[in-house]
């Protein structure tokens, strides 16, 4: 998919656990690996602002335009 | 789905399930084990409607026919419900009401099982699978032919009694109002555009939404 997520970058910077993450904007874990691996085929606004609210980041952070 | 139409609609499903396998048994087994001893007595009825079309030429009780084949005894002709009816101990005779019997009661089976199948399938989870695609596909093309098959068969059984039986001529052709009674009667003088083939068309277009359904529930699954 031409938008890369990088959580793994935030996540490390933040010094969270992706668990620990999944748990405080509420879906599941297995939804977030969806996420990171790039299989996801939408995300709520919603999602996104509660992700950007606890990593304390913007949206161009994580998500990335790579024209393939 | 635990509502109360969901309840109702299951409950219906199997009671008419087993009531199905139970008629179904017990048709078997009067022919299976009645008839094929002594050899079977065949009954060839009009449809209704044709037998109201009828009344007014033929008014008589009996009439004894003249049979072609020497596997075909005693054929009569009656007005009680117009029926051709023969005996015959003939195997290839008997075997082929079994066998017509046999492949009615399994494609109506068959139909009710994966319309059963269906139903159970929409008790946990989102109804929308490739299962039930197929089989609403399945039963949607069953459904479809159903009409046409029986006209076919109809077509075939005329035929046959053409060629087996004198018929007295009348104003109509009455071997053109035949048709095999086993249940539910093989009309044939009825069009088959405006029966089964109707539904089955509906019943492929609801396959077609659930593929649809199954698309979307896919994205949405998909939606984080």
């Amino acid at each position: 998919m031409p938008i890369i997520v990088n959580l793994d970058v935030m996540l490390a910077k933040r010094k969270m656990q992706s668990k620990e993450l999944a748990e405080k904007v509420g879906i599941t874990l297995a939804n977030l690996s969806i996420l990171k691996t790039g299989k996801a085929k939408a995300i709520r606004f919603s999602t996104l602002e509660s992700i950007c609210k606890e990593l304390d980041c913007q949206p161009g952070d994580i998500l990335e335009f790579r024209n393939e | 789905m635990k509502s109360l139409s969901y309840k109702a609609l299951s409950a219906a499903t199997e009671i008419i399930f087993i009531l199905y396998i139970l008629g179904a048994s017990l048709v078997m087994g009067i022919l299976v084990f009645m008839n094929v001893e002594e050899g079977v007595t065949v009954n060839l009825s009009f449809s209704h409607l044709d037998a109201y079309d009828l009344a007014d030429d033929y008014k008589f009780d009996e009439i004894k026919l003249e049979s072609k084949n020497s596997d075909i005894n005693d054929p009569v002709l009656t007005s009680l419900g117009y029926k051709l009816r023969f005996n015959s101990s003939a195997a290839w005779i008997e075997g082929g009401i079994l066998f017509l019997t046999i492949a009615a009661i399994f494609y109506i089976g068959v139909i009710l099982w994966f319309s059963r199948k269906v139903v159970l399938s929409l008790q946990n989870n989102s109804p929308f699978t490739f299962e039930n695609y197929r089989r609403l596909r399945l039963i949607g093309i069953l459904v479809l032919i159903l009409d046409p098959l029986k006209w076919i068969v109809s077509l075939l059984i005329r035929i046959w009694v053409n060629s087996n039986f004198i018929l007295p001529l009348g104003g109509k052709s009455l071997a053109n109002y035949l048709g095999y009674h086993f249940g539910f009667t093989l009309g044939s003088a009825d069009s088959f555009l405006y029966n089964s083939v109707l539904f089955g068309l509906i019943i492929l277009v609801i396959a077609q939404v659930f593929r649809h359904g199954l698309d979307m529930k896919e994205e949405q699954d998909l939606t984080i």
